[in-house]
């Protein structure tokens, strides 16, 4: 499968954007390193050599970073597209990857992450379950509901009483 | 040493050690057939729960759940052409093809084989290399350490994808990734920007199941739409019809699991480029190449014997050195020291019986999965057919139980919902994201070795080519380096001369 050139083209400015963003913000964070990393290690005996200081290594991994964004950038901007890699999506119920698909996927992970703390992982789940599958198109109603109200509670009390761990709970 | 293998086997014949290798190997297999699901996923989604079980039943789980990922990948790359996991993709060409000619049983059935011998070799090789190993590691100071680990480097960057550009930046931000926390050696803190979660670092776990387990299902979810999906019959084999076949393929077997082997055994690469490198070689080397890719019974079993037997190889890095063998296997180490375990030459010396119980708990799992196999084969393709959107919102959960469970802190759901978001972005820009977590488990390694050897040298490199051992490792690095821009240089010249005529 290949996408069309446009979404190829828009594949390669995003990737010059972002190796844009992470050179300039790898080599920001490796000019100011020193304010990011604290203290001094200890002395070590017969040498001040500041290759031994702890902002040595972050630096020049930062520095490492910044170069080769940069030539991600360079790289994207004058080579040619290349080929979509296989994906490993079930042949025959596979589309396109729609804007409108990934804008409710990022809103619904965000509510997910917001709810969890305030209506628990059991009631969150459900929902995140049940509404995730829904607007994916799957129209099945009873496997949809034996799993989204079988397996949140079901998880719950295997890490309650299985590893004594207390997932997150409800307010109300 | 008698006492050892003794206590040993004691150990593993413990109801609650076979209890977590068969369902170690059942849950691979099942996770290994599903299309989107891998074994690397499924020991990142299931590592926390094993934190909470005594060692030796938590690393056996994990143990039999790799293998039995590793095989259950052929499933889905034999019954509908999707490779379940990387390390099954060249099973793809000829299993698929026996399928679409009715031969999908011969094809799961060489597969179950050929998977139950590659491992045997793969642990056999972990048995007998893993002393000699750990004694040579005894000597490694912190310059060979760091030589080691700038090649796994190299190696992880160069196997990573098609681009080793690529491959190397995507290692490059692991690095700095793993910068985030505290100083190794002065322990102060950094980079932590005033967040007083990451004063202990990003974890791996969380970071693998964003990477892995919740950027495959926001893929997953974004592509799917309802549609027709039949399963294959598989008509099973007669058990003698295979092994004549196998004993056919001997050679291949053979060539196939040392290849694989050797590449587990190597720090930084595993079954994702074994089993390619397996079947590659069992081409040139067959006296019918035109059969390949037709449903020739070597096309099947050379990846299938040579990812198998990647897995107990690659334990052998992960172990000795606490450098690991591939992406599963760094998350295996992150489990080792959850329990209080550090890989490491002294891992084998100080904790001899927990090391034979494990090597005893592979053999058992091992013919589980034979056992398992045979019976996956009348049920995968039910399995397959399990509804997508169901499933995937399912381990959607999973990955926020599995992470919230090490520290029971929602901070580590945000890192780990963070990082689903940015496994996606990579995967659509096609950044290798195996090199970002390698390399992530890999900084604190190359960090501490290299820093520790400045302090010991004062400040000079000159260890390096001083010591044989390092000098050999970094002349090693080198030439893959050069290999690495020749076949760069070449392709592009290929391109420039394909594209010329049409011009």
């Amino acid at each position: 499968m290949t996408l069309g050139g446009r979404s190829l083209s828009r594949l390669r400015l995003a990737m010059a954007a972002i190796s844009a963003a992470i050179c300039a913000g790898a080599g920001w964070l490796a000019l100011n390193i020193d304010s990011f990393v604290k203290g001094w290690a200890f002395a070590m005996p017969g040498t001040t050599d500041s290759s031994l200081a702890p902002a040595t290594f972050p630096r020049l991994i930062l520095w490492l970073v910044a170069l080769l964004a940069a030539a991600n950038l360079v790289s994207a901007m004058l080579h040619p597209d290349e080929d979509e890699p296989a994906q490993t999506v079930t042949p025959g119920q596979t589309g396109p990857i729609t804007l409108s698909r990934v804008i409710i996927l990022a809103l619904s992970t965000l509510a997910y992450l917001v709810l969890l703390s305030r209506a628990g992982f059991i009631l969150t789940s459900i929902a995140a379950i049940g509404l995730g599958a829904l607007a994916t198109g799957y129209r099945r109603w009873v496997p949809l509901l034996a799993v989204a109200l079988l397996l949140p509670p079901a998880t719950w009390y295997a890490f309650r009483y299985g590893m004594k761990v207390i997932l997150p709970q409800s307010d109300f | 040493m008698t006492d050892a293998i003794l206590t040993a086997l004691g150990n593993v014949t413990a109801p609650t050690v076979l209890l977590a290798l068969m369902l170690g190997v059942v849950v691979g297999v099942i996770i290994g057939a599903l299309p989107g699901l891998s074994a690397t996923m499924g020991m990142a989604i299931f590592a926390p729960a094993t934190f909470f079980l005594p060692p030796v039943e938590g690393i056996s789980f994990l143990l039999a759940l790799y293998k039995g990922g590793t095989f259950g990948g052929s499933l889905s790359a034999i019954l509908i052409g999707t490779p379940g996991t990387a390390s099954n993709a060249a099973t793809v060409a000829d299993g698929y093809a026996m399928t679409r000619a009715g031969k999908a049983g011969r094809a799961l059935g060489l597969a179950v084989w050929g998977s139950v011998v590659g491992d045997g070799i793969g642990i056999l090789a972990l048995v007998l290399c893993a002393p000699l190993v750990a004694e040579f590691a005894l000597q490694v100071g912190n310059a060979e350490k760091f030589a080691i680990t700038v090649m796994s480097l190299t190696l992880v960057a160069y196997v990573s994808g098609n681009s080793l550009l690529k491959g190397l930046f995507a290692a490059a931000i692991g690095l700095a990734l793993s910068l985030v926390g505290t100083d190794p050696i002065g322990g102060s803190p950094r980079l932590t920007f005033g967040v007083r979660e990451l004063s202990a670092g990003i974890g791996v776990i969380p970071l693998a199941i964003g990477l892995f387990g919740l950027a495959e299902v926001l893929d997953q979810l974004a592509r799917w739409r309802p549609g027709p999906l039949e399963a294959p019959r598989v008509e099973v084999p007669l058990l003698r019809d295979i092994f004549r076949r196998l004993w056919q393929v001997k050679w291949t077997i053979g060539r196939s699991s040392l290849i694989g082997a050797f590449i587990g055994a190597l720090p930084g690469i595993g079954s994702e480029t074994s089993n390619w490198v397996a079947y590659a070689l069992a081409r040139r080397a067959s006296k019918t190449p035109e059969a390949f890719g037709k449903g020739a019974d070597e096309g099947v079993v050379a990846p299938e014997v040579a990812c198998n037997a990647t897995c107990g190889a690659a334990l052998i890095p992960t172990l000795i050195f606490g450098i690991p063998g591939d992406v599963v296997t760094s998350i295996l180490m992150g489990a080792l020291i959850a329990q209080g375990l550090q890989p490491g030459p002294t891992l084998i010396t100080d904790n001899t019986g927990l090391f034979y119980t494990l090597y005893a708990g592979l053999f058992v799992s091992m013919v589980m999965l034979a056992f398992v196999g045979l019976a996956a084969m009348r049920f995968a393709s039910r399995i397959i057919l399990i509804p997508r959107p169901l499933l995937f919102t399912a381990v959607a959960v999973l990955c926020v139980t599995g992470t919230y469970a090490i520290n029971a802190r929602l901070f580590d759901v945000g890192v780990m919902v963070a990082a689903g978001f940015i496994g996606w972005g990579m995967r659509a820009l096609q950044i290798p994201v195996a090199s970002l977590v390698l390399a992530f488990v890999l900084g604190g390694i190359l960090e501490d070795s290299f820093r520790r050897m400045l302090i010991q040298s004062r400040g000079e490199l000159s260890p390096l080519w001083e010591r044989p051992i390092a000098l050999a490792v970094c002349l090693v690095t080198l030439a893959v380096i050069a290999l690495a821009l020749k076949g760069t240089i070449t392709a592009r010249f290929r391109n420039r001369a394909a594209e010329t005529p049409t011009q």
